[in-house]
């Protein structure tokens, strides 16, 4: 046996659970789209343990193997053991974080890009102005298949609009619920009509928007990168922005913010006043539609929209890790004039996982081909979904498999009978 | 040659990336359900016949081991590559290759699910009836080398009866056909279903045949209630005496139900001596007679309380629970044996007594569901390998459980087949001269004794 953190340890002795059953192989979506089992949770599991048992090297390919997992979690609620492999794959990139140092793209990215909505909107930015003056067509295709994942980048972000070009308006009366927005970064950069779409909601809601300048990025890819130290940091600025304007409710539009920001709680605080606190920031953070649904009381607009029909595709954080599943889905049905049609594995990953699209793209389209063909055959004329990194990846389907059907979120939907 | 040497030979002849030495996917191909874990020394992954052939031919003359895997759910070892060598893994092959409506037949590939062969068929309105449980993961070929069965072998029999013909490739590389899309076919011996159950050990198949039903219009389910084991396997008896053949007919005794219980709630009552879990299906008409009359028996027998199910929903919630009977037991102890003694079904109390006794015996918990409709019961041996101890008394349990099944006048395998786990109790049902004739159809097939070789016999 290797000594290896107490973490991984302990998941290590869960794995003895492993019984080999192969019902994983049911709903992996990586080794549905490769059909190699170095793939699927029942491998991934495997490697780990030869590796803990020292019979195995923390080799390149190792390394790849166990970063191919999206994290989606389906296989968790497949065990039979619930062996969480999610958590075993970051606990092992930790472990090769630790033995070999952070690869340097990813500490790059990760400590100066995606720290805060507008550092992360400034990259975005600079590849828009790189797609005006055609820099991005003498790309190698490689790279030119990852660029073309992103959409259309709007002129300004939220931030930008909000902040510095719209007078907010002063509330008048006080309102039944004081609710911090948490706007992540997709959502600041790529979609900043469903933010405007989101206050909008809130205040029909009975709801004064409060939406902290000082919030940073939610950290959830520094917990899926195992970089403790700034998860740490992004937390407690985020804890602080909120939690000093003493907020009854945090509200996200978005289910992978909304798991890292659920995810504080658990995090490895340095004290116990901290731990608390991010306890107290946790139990406050809620999705925006959880919110509507089971706080608010869902209300619905006056005005009519035009017939039509929807689906809804669940993001794993949102419906995995936050259980939000028959909340957008009853938002959506209240509708008037919306049909509502499931489409078959709705909760099948999209293959967007944060940057695994970009990562691993070759893998991340076949996934997404089978969500596309599942989204073809709803019929649906909107493809809805509550996490704006699946729209983005969805979006990026729709024009590579020439789907008519437009990406949305189910706010954004709801938004229009206001 | 050296091994490397092979799998350059291999790379050149069927594609650099249907081959990997790499010691990670040698790990990842090295187990299946069974406890065993060995690497290959070398993965191949075929995308057609001549792929397979093409290693075949490579491996006999090099006289290299191959071993033969699907989704690897064996849990008898049949998966495992006892001497290293060569892992095909032939889940690549997966596609349905015909649905012949005005035949009723289906062509696919060795790598299909079992669950997917069956949806898709299903579409159309016919019916696969073979229902392993793995059959959410397992593979059709791995179902045709197993001679894969399930609960609904008592009405509709297992793997073997829906098998017409195979295209299988021989140790030797050479390709085989067998048996076609002909319901009646006498001529020579039938190598189709000497190949049926053969455990990877004769031929890899690499095209399948099989024969398809209509789908049943309706089914019933409904679930009894017993305080005496005895009288539940009277009860089954009876039912089929009385000229109804449940689809399904499925014994728990009170160790599984409370296991299950625990793990997820199928409103399995936990003080119960045993439950049956009983489905009949066919035309509307026939379906609602026969629940009344199947619930009748079921109360003449002793049971102390019989649930109709009235919505599909209900029968789903009562199905639940023996569906996830091998998860439940998983959650209970890290390893789970599932034992496969079969034995005449009015022999079923007594053996189900006798895995009883052994429990008392060694102070174990053994529970034990199984198909009672065919007298195949599945008492599982529960264990922790960290504790050394209990592997010894599992080991003792399953042997007194043989030694019955055997004098009994049954198998030491049903369903699940030989592999490595049970080729030692073989000598104990099987003659010599069973043995004899065996070892000779297998050194025809396989002269150098390299397909899936320490498997079975």
């Amino acid at each position: 046996m290797r000594t290896v953190s107490k973490r991984l340890e302990e998941l290590y002795y869960k794995t003895d659970r492993c019984v080999r059953c192969g019902r994983c192989i049911v709903v992996c979506p990586t080794y549905n789209a490769t059909m190699n089992e170095a793939m699927l949770s029942r491998g991934r599991i495997r490697l780990v343990r030869e590796y803990v048992e020292g019979s195995l090297k923390l080799s390149e390919r190792l390394k790849l193997y166990n970063n191919l997992c999206l994290g989606c979690g389906a296989c968790v609620e497949r065990c039979p053991s619930r062996i969480d492999t999610p958590e075993l794959v970051i606990q092992m990139k930790e472990e090769m974080n630790k033995q070999e140092g952070m690869a340097l793209t990813d500490s790059l990215l990760l400590r100066k890009v995606m720290t805060s909505p507008q550092s992360f909107r400034r990259v975005i930015r600079l590849l828009s102005l790189n797609r005006k003056i055609g820099v991005t067509k003498i790309l190698p295709e490689v790279l030119k298949s990852k660029e073309q994942i992103l959409p259309e980048i709007p002129e300004k972000s939220f931030r930008d609009l909000y902040y510095k070009n719209e007078k907010k308006q002063e509330q008048t009366s006080p309102r039944k619920f004081r609710v911090g927005y948490f706007v992540g970064c997709l959502t600041n950069a790529l979609y900043p009509s469903l933010a405007f779409d989101m206050i909008k909601v809130l205040e029909q809601h009975d709801c004064e928007v409060i939406i902290p300048e000082e919030s940073v990025c939610c950290g959830l890819p520094h917990q899926a990168y195992a970089d403790n130290t700034q998860a740490l940091q992004l937390a407690s600025k985020n804890m602080q922005a909120f939690l000093d304007k003493k907020v009854d409710y945090i509200v996200t539009d978005c289910g992978s913010c909304g798991h890292g920001l659920k995810h504080y709680q658990s995090l490895d605080w340095n004290s116990e006043e901290e731990r608390l606190r991010a306890q107290e920031f946790s139990s406050k953070m809620l999705d925006i539609h959880q919110f509507l649904v089971d706080v608010a009381g869902l209300k619905v607009g006056p005005k009519p929209i035009e017939d039509c029909s929807v689906t809804y595709h669940d993001s794993c954080h949102l419906s995995r890790n936050l259980k939000v599943k028959s909340q957008p889905r009853e938002i959506l049905r209240s509708i008037p004039g919306v049909e509502f049609k499931e489409m078959p594995e709705a909760n099948w990953c999209c293959g967007a996982a944060g940057s695994y699209s970009f990562q691993h793209t070759d893998i991340s389209q076949k996934i997404l081909k089978r969500k596309m063909d599942n989204v073809k055959s709803s019929g649906a004329q909107y493809l809805t979904a509550g996490c704006p990194g699946c729209m983005m990846q969805l979006d990026h389907g729709k024009r590579e498999f020439s789907l008519q059907t437009e990406v949305l979120h189910p706010i954004q939907i709801l938004a229009r009978t206001f | 040659m050296k091994l490397e040497n092979v799998a350059r030979e291999l790379a050149d002849s069927i594609g650099r990336n249907k081959v990997s030495t790499a010691t990670e996917d040698l790990i990842c191909y090295s187990y299946d359900v069974s406890t065993y874990i060995k690497r290959p020394d070398i993965v191949v992954k075929p995308e057609t016949t001549e792929d397979v052939a093409a290693v075949m031919k490579i491996a006999n003359r090099e006289k290299i081991a191959v071993t033969p895997r699907g989704s690897a759910t064996n849990n008898c070892g049949g998966n495992i590559p006892l001497q290293g060598g060569i892992v095909i893994d032939m889940v690549g092959m997966n596609k349905i290759l015909e649905i012949d409506k005005e035949n009723l037949i289906a062509v696919c590939q060795p790598g299909v699910i079992n669950g997917h062969l069956k949806a898709e068929v299903a579409k159309l309105g016919f019916f696969y009836p073979p229902d392993p449980q793995a059959m959410d993961m397992c593979t059709i070929g791995g179902n045709i080398a197993t001679d894969a069965g399930g609960p609904q072998a008592v009405k509709y029999g297992v793997t073997r009866s829906y098998v017409l013909g195979l295209e299988v490739v021989l140790p030797t590389g050479e390709v085989l056909r067998t048996g076609g899309k002909m319901i009646k076919d006498v001529s020579g011996y039938n190598l189709t279903q000497l190949l049926v159950g053969s455990e990877g050990t004769l031929g890899i198949v690499t095209e399948i045949t099989v024969r398809l039903i209509p789908m049943p219009e309706a089914r019933r389910t409904m679930l009894a209630v017993y305080d005496d084991l005895t009288d539940a396997s009277v009860a089954v008896t009876r039912i089929l005496d009385n000229k109804v053949v449940p689809s399904m007919l499925e014994l728990l005794d009170k160790t599984s139900a409370v296991l299950i219980q625990n793990y997820i709630d199928s409103g399995y009552p936990t003080d119960a001596e045993a439950l049956l879990l009983i489905e009949v299906d066919g035309s509307k008409a026939e379906v609602d007679t026969q629940i009344i009359k199947v619930r009748d028996i079921c109360s003449s027998c002793g049971a102390r309380e019989v649930r109709l199910a009235n919505t599909p929903e209900e029968a789903e919630a009562i199905w639940a629970g023996r569906k996830s009977g091998f998860a439940a037991l998983s959650a209970y102890k890290p390893v789970v044996l599932p034992e496969d003694c079969t034995v005449p079904r009015n022999k079923l109390p007594q053996m189900m007594r006798k895995v009883q006794e052994v429990a008392q015996k060694y102070d174990i918990l053994i529970p034990t569901f199984g198909h009672a409709g065919d007298g195949n019961a599945h008492p599982h041996i529960c264990y922790d390998p960290r504790h050394p101890e209990e592997i010894e008394i599992a080991e003792k349990a399953i042997q007194d459980i043989y030694k019955e099944a055997i004098a009994l006048g049954g198998t030491i395998t049903g369903e699940h087949g030989v592999g490595i786990v049970k080729k030692e109790l073989m000598p104990l049902q099987h003659p010599e001269l069973n043995l004899r004739l065996m070892a000779a159809i297998k050194q025809i097939f396989d002269p150098n004794n390299i397909l899936n070789p320490g498997k079975g016999f």
